[in-house]
Parts: C-alpha cells; sequence; structure tokens
C-alpha cells in the first residue's frame, strides 16, 4: 500500500506542473496591460516610467524566463505580490484562506450529515415515501443554481424572517457568534447542491451492496435487519461514498467564486474573481495555482483513505 | 404484480419477463422494481422529456409570442408586480419579465447545444484515441485531462473568459473547454470495454484500417453512454453558462440571460421578488429537465444500471 500512496504522490508533481503551466499560459494571454491596469486611470505616465515598471516585475523578460522564475519563487513558498496594493500574497492568503476554508467545511457538514443519513434510509427503504422525497430533493438540488439558492434564502430568512443577516463578515475568533450568523446562509447555498449529488450516490451505493450475495447471506442465516446495515452494509457501501464525498469537497472549493461575491465574505474565491477582473497577473496565477492545489490534495488524501480503509487495498 | 407490469412498455416487460423466469413467485426477487415504481421513474423521465421539449420550443420560436421586446422599457412600470399585463411582472427598468425570459431561454439554449457540441466533439475524439491506442498517448492524454480536472470548473471557465474576451460565443467556447474531460472519460471508459470485444478482433484480423474500426465498430458501441453524458452535460452547461452570467461574464446587462437577470434584480430583491424567482426558477426547472431526462435514458439504455437506480 505504501507503493500506492507513493504512485500516488509522484503523479501529483506532473499533474501540478500542468497546472501551473495552463494557468501561467491562461493568465498571460489575458488581453489587457497589467501595467496600465497598475497605473490607474490617469495614464500620464511616461514611457519610461511603464517601462520601469514593467522591468521591476520582470513582464519585460521571454515568457519561458517569467514562467521558470514565477514557478522557482513558488516553489520556494513565495507566491509574488499584487500588482494593486502590493502586498505580498500569502500574507493575502493567511487571511483570507481560513474564510475560504471555513465556509467549505461548514458546507460540508452541513451537506453530508442529511445526505449520508437520508441516503442510507432511503435505500433501506427503497421505495418508501421518503425515498421519493430524498429523490425528489437530490434531483432539485443538482438542478438549482447555488446563486439563485442563495437569493431564495436572503430573501427568506433576512427579509423576510429578519433572522439572519443577508452580507458581511466577522472573523471566528472576533465575534464567534456573528460569524456562524453571517456563515450560515452562504454554507447552506453552498451545501445543497454538495447534498443532492452525495445523497444521490449514497443511495445507489447502499443498493448496490444491498444487492450482493453476502448480504443475502448475512439475511439467510438470520442476523438482524440492523445489525446487517451497520456491519455488512455501511462499511462496504462507505468507501465508494467516501471518494464521491472527496471529490464534491473539492468542488464546494469552486463554488466558493460564486458564493463569496455574493454574500461579500473577503475569502480566496471573491479575491481571485477581482484579480481576474483587475487583470492583477500574480494574483490570478498564484492564486488559482493554490485552489488547485488544495484540490488535487484534498483527492489525493481521500484516494489515500480509501486505500486505508478498504481491506482489500490494504495488503496491496 | 409481473402481469401487470409486462403490458406497459418493452423496457419493463424485458424486465418482469427477466426477473420472472429467474424466481418465479417469489415476493420480493431482488433487482425487480414493483411496477408502480417503474412507472414513477417513467413518470420522471417523462416529465424531463417535456420540460426539454418545451423549452427547445420556447428557445426556437418563444421570442414570436412574446408581447414586448427584450429591452423595451416601460418607465410607469417599474418594479411592478405580476399582472394581467405583465404576467411575471416587471423589472427595475420597466421591461416585462415574460418577455426577457422567452428571449433567455434562447441563450441558454443555444449556449448548451454549441457547449455540449465542442465538449463532445473534444471529449469523443482525444476518448477514442486514448481508449483504443492506450500507451503513452492515452498516458498523454489523460494527464491534460487530470490537470484540466484540477481547477475548480467555474474559475477554469471564468478564467478562461478573460482569456477570450467577454462575448456569448467565448461563453460557449469556455463552457465546452471545461466540461470536455467529463465526456473524455465517459468515451475512454467506454472504449476500453468495446475494445476486447471479439467483434473488434475480428474487424482487425480481416485487415480494416484504425480509422474504419474506430468509426464503424467502435463508436456506435459507445453512443449510448455518450447520449446519457450530454443530456446531463447540457444541464451543467446551461448552469454554467447561468451562473458566468451571474457574475456578468458573456451577457452585457440588457441581454436576457436568465443568470444575468437574476443578478441584476438581486438589488431590489426586498422591493420586488418576483424579479428574481421568475429567472431563477426558469433556470431550475429548465436544468431539472435535463437532468430527469439523462436519468430516463440512463436506466433506459444502460441495463446494468438499470436496478440500481
Amino acid at each position: 500500500m505504501l507503493k500506492y500512496i507513493l504512485r500516488r504522490i509522484l503523479l501529483l508533481i506532473p499533474i501540478l506542473f500542468g497546472v501551473s503551466l495552463v494557468t501561467f499560459l491562461i493568465v498571460r494571454s489575458i488581453p489587457g496591460d497589467p501595467v496600465r491596469v497598475l497605473l490607474g486611470a490617469d495614464a500620464r505616465s511616461t514611457p519610461e516610467q511603464i517601462a520601469n515598471i514593467r522591468r521591476s516585475y520582470g513582464l519585460d523578460q521571454p515568457l519561458p524566463v517569467q514562467y521558470l522564475k514565477w514557478l522557482g519563487h513558488v516553489l520556494t513558498g513565495d507566491l509574488g505580490q499584487s500588482l494593486r496594493t502590493g502586498r505580498p500574497l500569502t500574507q493575502e492568503l493567511s487571511m483570507r484562506l481560513p474564510v475560504t476554508i471555513q465556509l467549505a467545511s461548514f458546507a460540508a457538514v452541513l451537506g453530508m450529515i442529511p445526505a449520508l443519513l437520508f441516503g442510507v434510509l432511503a435505500a433501506v427503504k427503497r421505495n418508501s415515501r421518503l425515498d421519493w422525497m430524498t429523490t425528489l430533493t437530490a434531483l432539485a438540488g443538482i438542478s438549482v443554481p447555488n446563486f439563485f439558492l442563495a437569493t431564495l434564502l436572503v430573501l427568506l430568512f433576512s427579509y423576510k424572517l429578519r433572522w439572519l443577516p443577508n452580507v458581511g463578515y466577522k472573523s471566528f475568533s472576533d465575534a464567534p457568534l456573528d460569524n456562524l450568523q453571517l456563515m450560515i446562509l452562504p454554507a447552506a447555498s453552498l451545501a445543497l447542491p454538495f447534498m443532492a449529488v452525495l445523497m444521490r450516490f449514497t443511495r445507489s451505493a447502499v443498493l448496490e451492496v444491498l444487492g450482493q450475495d453476502y448480504v443475502r447471506v448475512a439475511r439467510a442465516k438470520g442476523v438482524a435487519q440492523s445489525r446487517v446495515i451497520l456491519r455488512h452494509v455501511l462499511p462496504n457501501a462507505g468507501i465508494p461514498v467516501l471518494t464521491i464525498a472527496g471529490i464534491q469537497v473539492a468542488s464546494l472549493l469552486g463554488g466558493t467564486v460564486i458564493v463569496e461575491q455574493i454574500f461579500a465574505l473577503p475569502g480566496v474565491g471573491r479575491y481571485i474573481y477581482e484579480a481576474i477582473s483587475n487583470r492583477d497577473y500574480p494574483v490570478v496565477q498564484s492564486v488559482t495555482l493554490v485552489m488547485a492545489a488544495i484540490f488535487v490534495l484534498v483527492s489525493l488524501i481521500v484516494d489515500v483513505l480509501y486505500a486505508v480503509l478498504d481491506p482489500r487495498l490494504r495488503n496491496r | 404484480m409481473s402481469v401487470v407490469n409486462t403490458s406497459s412498455t418493452s423496457d419493463i416487460t424485458q424486465d418482469g419477463a427477466l426477473a420472472g423466469a429467474a424466481e418465479p413467485g417469489t415476493t420480493r426477487a431482488p433487482g425487480r422494481r414493483p411496477w408502480w415504481h417503474t412507472l414513477f421513474r417513467q413518470k420522471l423521465a417523462l416529465t424531463g422529456a417535456s420540460i426539454v421539449g418545451f423549452f427547445a420550443l420556447v428557445a426556437l420560436f418563444g421570442p414570436l409570442f412574446a408581447p414586448y421586446g427584450p429591452t423595451e422599457q416601460f418607465s410607469q412600470l417599474r418594479l411592478t408586480g405580476p399582472s394581467q399585463n405583465n404576467p411575471f411582472g416587471s423589472d427595475e427598468f420597466g421591461r416585462d419579465i415574460l418577455t426577457r425570459l422567452l428571449y433567455g431561454a434562447r441563450i441558454s439554449f443555444q449556449v448548451g447545444v454549441i457547449a455540449v457540441g465542442i465538449s463532445a466533439a473534444i471529449g469523443v475524439v482525444l476518448g477514442l484515441v486514448a481508449g483504443y491506442f492506450g500507451g503513452w498517448i492515452d498516458n498523454i492524454v489523460s494527464l491534460l485531462m487530470d490537470v484540466l480536472f484540477a481547477f475548480p470548473t467555474i474559475l477554469l471557465a471564468i478564467a478562461l473568459m478573460a482569456m477570450l474576451g467577454n462575448s456569448l460565443g467565448n461563453v460557449m467556447i469556455a463552457i465546452g473547454l471545461v466540461n470536455a474531460p467529463t465526456f473524455m472519460r465517459v468515451v475512454r471508459g467506454s472504449v476500453l470495454s468495446v475494445r476486447q470485444m471479439t467483434y473488434i478482433e475480428s474487424a482487425v484480423s480481416v485487415g480494416a484500417s484504425t480509422g474504419t474500426i474506430l468509426r464503424r465498430h467502435v463508436f456506435p458501441n459507445i453512443t449510448a453512454p455518450l447520449i446519457v453524458h450530454a443530456s446531463l452535460n447540457f444541464a451543467t452547461a446551461v448552469l454554467a453558462e447561468a451562473s458566468l452570467a451571474y457574475l456578468g461574464l458573456g451577457n452585457k446587462p440588457p441581454s436576457p440571460s436568465w443568470g444575468s437577470m437574476v443578478s441584476s434584480s438581486y438589488g431590489f430583491l426586498q422591493l420586488a421578488p418576483w424579479a428574481a424567482i421568475a429567472p431563477g426558477l426558469a433556470i431550475g426547472i429548465t436544468v431539472l429537465g435535463f437532468n430527469l431526462l439523462g436519468d430516463g435514458l440512463r436506466d433506459a439504455l444502460d441495463p446494468r444500471l438499470r436496478n440500481l437506480s
């Protein structure tokens, strides 16, 4: 199994390398001069000034050189600095990443509990009313865009019931209660599609295991239903469910781009969106890379967990 | 029960006959669903097909029936609620929301068709090549797809939009590129199993060219999963278009894209909730339609999954 894990980790290297290359190429083909953006609307600067700025950011060098330099810096932990604010990105990220991570994990917990619970129940009580409700909820969940869900939640909980604020951010360490109040609507908007996918998948994974011979044998020899489910079905269904959950947790990161925008949360998703609109090259480049790296790492962790948890893979 | 279900459609007949032959007289044979469940599934698929059909009709002909122009403004009607003249109310410029929905359907439909077409074209070619040839070609193509998979899709689409420029055509390209890897995976997986078949071996042994084999023998046998994926992917593409439009990408403000209608009315949510709810529901229902249709197609076309859903 160690060999398997090592191979997965080794595979990360070409993927992340490819990600960095694709990111770099996309960002560099974005039309518009970042130096102009940097100088702002009143571009009264002389060509010399522009050339100076270009040089100081290394933008005058050939693209391959720029790429290798950037890669070298990233590998040594230096993500560069924002063209607009001049602040180092590591500092920006240390402020913004916790917001996004909290949002995504909040959403993951919020989505996972009902998904697993109702997914299993729906499969066990197949064709019951609960099963239908689960199927319909899941279908609705994958069909409603998160920004519309956010809109509905704001309309209901902020405007009609006036229970929750609709915009703003306070950090958990400063004001834990305010933080949770501000986070619950964005997290719920992210959680529904996540829950829907996971619920559907849990249901079919459990159904598949229920049809296996060993379950029939367990039933035939008179094992109680609850024990069949807990001992035989859940451990076997759990492993593929875990994989999907991992992939979905990673995709929650993408959802934060829109949700943070709606609720004005100072997270990474909003940051990168603004950076793209502002042509802030270094920010887009490095932050996209960081997000993709997190995404890939989460799937690696899930794969490794998969190997650790599945006895059939454990001894390989 | 099996007597009832054998008569309705061929799908059920097959199912019922198989189960009946295997275990006659048992009350709950595994793998056999009660007839009303099948009906429910089919009803869902039918609902999906109807929604999709209705959506396509609206996209093609809807604007002909629109009572007003999509950007026609009636200043005295700003943010008025649903009424006889404006069944879904009007927005902050006094534009009729129903009219804009009808025009917006066309945008969603166009983007959906073309984006899915682009994804499918790229995915099919790469998937066929990677799956059939295997080896280093497969390794390279798969790595490329893994790289694209490593980006959160919406983020990649936004970045591509920034690169390509803000236009509706580029939305189609961006969404098409971003979703291509999923097609490639589906096609590659199916090709891997088709390649093992004896008919491929015999085609090779009679000296058919690789192109002919791929075209005549491999491709026709992977269309079922491809159709299912295309339907589900249409849902993804419509959602992606709406999300990009929500962020102001692809459709500039007067454009009646459903996503941008939700976003522009967000500021007036308290005053005129209908202005956001109507386009939001339009997106949700359309996407639901494609998801239902895709699920139904999967049930119908993939017998292995029939018992799982």
